[in-house]
C-alpha cells in the first residue's frame, strides 16, 4: 500500500531522515511515535508530499508519487491545529475536498451552478456533506464557522473533511494533542471507529505512548531519524529491539541498572547475585558489560533479603487506585543511586523505609553497552526453524 | 472587588496626572482648532477682521455652486478613482509576489519598493519635475529614443497632468500598502494551504480565491479606506510641481482649502471646505471601524 524507500532528508547541512525504508500495508492503522523533534512529522509530510525527501523513494498503491502533488496522491490529512478554513461554514469546510475534485466548469463561481458538471457537483455534496456530519455528530452545526466550535467539534470537523471523499491513504499528525484528556480517550476511540468502518490505511503520528498502544496495528518507534523498531504494541512492549525502545515505552518507565559478568556470576552494579537462574544468565550471557532492563511489573518487593535481592530505600508510593507504585532508590557501592519502579498489589504491604527489591529474571532484559538488545540462549523464546526440524 | 496588596493602589492623582498631557495637547492642538473650524465656518469671519456676523448656511451654499471648488472636489475624486484601484492591486500583487520569493531577495525587493515612501515629496518634486521635463525630462529622451516625435508636457497640459499626479501618488505610496499587505500574508496559518494542497487546490489562483483573498480581507479593506483617505489628503505634490495648474487643471480639495485660507484669506470659506472634508474623513474612519470591528475573527 504504503512503501517508504531509504527516505532521507536533510534540511541546510542536518540530516533529519536517515534512509528510512518502511512497508504499510493496505488497511494497515500504523503510529510514527517519537520524541519532538524525531523526524516523525517530517516523514508525514514527505508521505503528503508537502515536503520531498532528500533522496529515497514514496510508493503508494504501486505507483512511485515521490514527484506528485499532494492531491494528485489522493491522501487525506488531519492537521494537529485542524487547519479548518477560519471562513468557511463547517458545511463547505467538509465539501471543500469534493469541490476541488470536480472539473473546473462546475466551479466557476455563478455560471457553474448550471453547468452539469456543476449540478452533479451540487448533488454530490448534498448527498455526502450531511451524512459525513451525521456520523461525527456535526448535524446541527454545519452552519457555524470554525470559531464557533469547541476544539472536540473543530477535530470532528477535520476528520470529516479528511473521510468525505474516498482517500488511499489517511495521514493524522497529533491530531488529538491540542484536546483536554477526557476528550482525548473519546476522540481515540471514535478514530479507531472510523478505522474499523472505513477500512483504509491510517498513518499516525504521535509522541503520546498511550495513544501509538492503544490504536495500532504496528507502531514505528522513531529517534532522531532513524527507526528503532518496527512492531505491534504488544512486541514494542515486551519484547524491545534496543535500549531506546525499551526506556520509550511503558509508563512508569522501566528500570535500567548496570550490570556485569564475571567468573563468578552476574551483579546488578555491586550487588552479585546467588540464585540459579542469575547464574544461568551468566553463563548464558558471558563475561561483560551490560545494562539490565526490568519493568515496573517484572519485579518483587521482599521484606527480607534473599539470594538476588537487592536493599533499597523507598523514595515514594504513588497509589493509583487499582495498584500502587513504590518508586525506589538503589545505592550501589560506589554511591551511586540508581532509581527503580514496581508495581504492587493493594493487597501487598510496602515497608515504609527499606525493602528489598527482586528482579524476575524471566522478564529481565539485556542490552550491551552500545544499547542493543543481547537475548541470552537460555532466555531466547523463538526457536530457529532449522533446528527445531532437526 | 478588594485589592490585593498595596502595591496595586496608586495617589488619586496618578490617574489623572498620567492623562492630563495627552489631554490637554489633544484638546488644545485638535479638539478646539477643529471645534473653531466648524465654528467658523456658519460666520463670515476672515482673518484680520475685528467682528464677525452668523450667515448659516451661506459658506456652504457658496463652495456648493462655486465652479472653481466643484472642479477641485471633481479632482479629487478622479485621482482617487485612478489611484485606489490601481495601487491596491498593485501592492497586493508586489506583496504576493515578494511572498513568493522569500528569503534575501524578498527582503530586498521589499526595501526597494519601499524607499519611495521614506523619501520626502517635496525633495522628489524636484526629481520628477526634472524627470517628466518636455524638453530635458528623462521621460522626454527616453520617447523621443523610441521615436515619439509628440513633445509631451507631462505637468502642463490640462488632459494630463491628473494622470501624472496619479502616477506620482501611486509610484510613492504603493510600497507602504504593500509592507501592511505584507504583514496580513504573514498572518496566514502555513497549514491553510497545505490543507488546501491535499484537499485538491493544485493551482496558485485557486488558493489565492479560497485561502489568501477571503483571509486577507481585513487587511484588503482597510488598505481600501486607508488609500482613499491618503489621496483625500493629497497636497505637497500638488504645492510643489503644479500649484493645481494648469487653468487648476490639478487643483484638488487640499490645495484649493490652502488657497482660499492662505492665498485669499477667505477664512470662511476655507473653514467649511475643511469642514467637509473633516465630515469626509470621519465618515471613513467611521466605517471602517464598524467593518473592522464586527468582523468575524479569522485567527485560529
Amino acid at each position: 500500500m504504503l512503501q517508504l524507500d531509504h527516505i532521507t532528508k536533510t534540511y541546510t547541512n542536518v540530516e533529519v531522515l536517515h534512509s528510512l525504508s518502511l512497508t504499510v500495508r493496505s488497511g494497515e492503522f500504523i503510529s510514527l511515535l517519537g520524541a519532538s523533534g524525531c523526524g516523525k512529522t517530517t516523514l508525514l509530510r514527505i508521505i503528503a508530499g508537502l515536503d520531498s525527501p532528500t533522496s529515497g523513494r514514496v510508493h503508494i498503491g504501486g505507483n512511485d508519487v515521490t514527484d506528485w502533488t499532494p492531491s494528485r496522491r489522493n491522501i487525506a490529512m488531519v492537521f494537529q491545529s485542524y487547519a479548518l478554513y477560519p471562513h468557511k461554514t463547517v458545511r463547505e469546510n467538509i465539501a471543500f475536498p469534493l469541490r476541488m475534485r470536480a472539473p473546473w466548469t462546475a466551479r466557476l463561481p455563478v455560471w457553474g451552478r448550471f453547468t452539469s458538471e456543476g449540478k452533479k457537483l451540487a448533488a454530490l455534496i448534498r448527498e455526502k456533506v450531511p451524512a459525513m456530519a451525521e456520523a461525527l455528530n456535526l448535524g446541527g452545526l454545519l452552519e457555524r464557522k470554525p470559531s464557533q466550535l469547541s476544539g472536540g467539534q473543530k477535530q470532528r470537523v477535520a476528520l470529516a473533511r479528511a473521510l468525505v471523499r474516498e482517500p488511499s491513504l489517511f495521514l493524522m499528525d497529533e491530531p488529538l494533542s491540542n484536546l483536554d484528556a477526557k476528550l482525548r480517550t473519546e476522540m481515540r476511540r471514535e478514530i479507531i471507529a472510523l478505522h474499523r468502518s472505513t477500512g483504509k490505511t491510517f498513518v499516525y503520528v504521535t509522541h503520546d505512548q498511550t495513544e501509538a498502544m492503544t490504536m495500532s496495528d504496528r507502531i514505528v518507534l522513531l529517534n532522531k531519524g532513524t527507526i528503532q523498531q518496527i512492531g505491534a504494541p504488544a512486541e514494542l512492549y515486551g519484547d524491545p529491539a534496543n535500549l531506546f525502545a525499551a526506556t520509550f515505552i511503558g509508563s512508569p518507565g522501566i528500570s535500567v541498572f548496570p550490570c556485569s559478568v564475571d567468573g563468578d556470576g552476574l551483579c546488578i552494579g555491586s550487588f552479585r547475585m546467588r540464585n540459579e537462574a542469575a547464574w544461568n544468565l551468566a553463563g548464558a550471557l558471558g563475561p561483560g558489560q551490560y545494562r539490565l532492563g526490568i519493568r515496573p511489573e517484572s519485579c518483587f518487593l521482599c521484606p527480607s533479603g534473599d539470594l538476588d535481592a537487592i536493599p533499597a530505600a523507598v523514595r515514594l508510593v504513588e497509589h493509583m487506585g487499582n495498584e500502587r507504585i513504590a518508586h525506589l532508590d538503589i545505592r550501589m557501592a560506589d554511591g551511586a543511586v540508581f532509581p527503580a519502579c514496581v508495581r504492587v498489589p493493594n493487597d501487598f504491604c510496602i515497608p515504609e523505609k527499606h525493602a528489598w527489591f527482586r528482579p524476575s529474571w524471566r522478564h529481565a532484559f539485556f542490552f550491551d553497552m552500545a544499547g542493543n538488545r543481547i537475548r541470552p540462549a537460555a532466555t531466547c523464546r523463538v526457536i530457529p526453524l532449522k533446528k527445531a526440524a532437526i | 472587588m478588594k485589592m490585593i496588596g498595596k502595591q496595586h493602589s496608586l495617589p488619586w492623582i496618578a490617574c489623572p496626572g498620567f492623562l492630563f498631557p495627552a489631554f490637554a495637547a489633544l484638546i488644545l492642538f485638535f479638539v478646539l482648532p477643529a471645534l473653531m473650524t466648524v465654528a467658523v465656518s456658519f460666520t463670515d469671519w476672515t482673518l484680520g477682521k475685528a467682528d464677525f456676523t452668523w450667515v448659516g448656511f451661506d459658506n456652504y451654499a457658496y463652495i456648493l455652486t462655486d465652479p472653481d471648488f466643484l472642479k477641485s472636489l471633481r479632482n479629487t475624486v478622479v485621482l482617487t478613482v485612478i489611484v485606489v484601484p490601481v495601487s491596491f492591486a498593485l501592492s497586493l500583487g508586489l506583496a504576493l509576489a515578494i511572498r513568493s520569493l522569500g528569503g534575501r531577495w524578498g527582503e530586498l525587493w521589499q526595501t526597494i519598493y519601499f524607499l519611495p515612501v521614506t523619501a520626502s515629496l517635496v525633495a522628489m518634486s524636484v526629481v520628477w519635475q526634472w524627470v517628466l521635463h518636455p524638453e530635458v525630462g528623462i521621460v522626454a529622451w527616453l520617447l523621443s529614443f523610441f521615436g515619439a516625435a509628440a513633445k509631451i508636457n507631462w505637468l502642463n497640459d490640462r488632459d494630463i497632468v491628473l494622470f501624472t499626479l496619479a502616477f506620482i501618488i501611486i509610484w510613492q505610496m504603493t510600497g507602504y500598502y504593500m509592507v501592511i499587505f505584507l504583514t496580513g500574508l504573514l498572518q496566514i496559518p502555513a497549514e491553510m494551504y497545505e490543507a488546501a494542497q491535499i484537499d485538491g487546490a493544485d493551482c496558485a489562483w485557486t488558493r489565492f480565491r479560497h485561502i489568501t483573498w477571503p483571509l486577507l480581507t481585513p487587511t484588503s479593506f482597510f488598505i481600501f479606506i486607508l488609500t482613499i483617505i491618503k489621496t483625500f489628503q493629497v497636497f505637497d505634490i500638488v504645492k510643489a510641481l503644479t500649484r493645481g495648474g494648469p487653468e487648476k487643471a490639478s487643483e484638488i480639495l487640499l490645495y484649493t482649502m490652502y488657497q482660499e485660507g492662505f492665498s485669499f484669506f477667505r477664512t470662511n470659506i476655507a473653514a467649511s471646505i475643511a469642514t467637509l472634508y473633516l465630515l469626509v474623513m470621519l465618515g471613513l474612519t467611521l466605517w471602517q471601524n464598524y467593518v473592522l470591528g464586527r468582523r468575524v475573527n479569522y485567527t485560529l
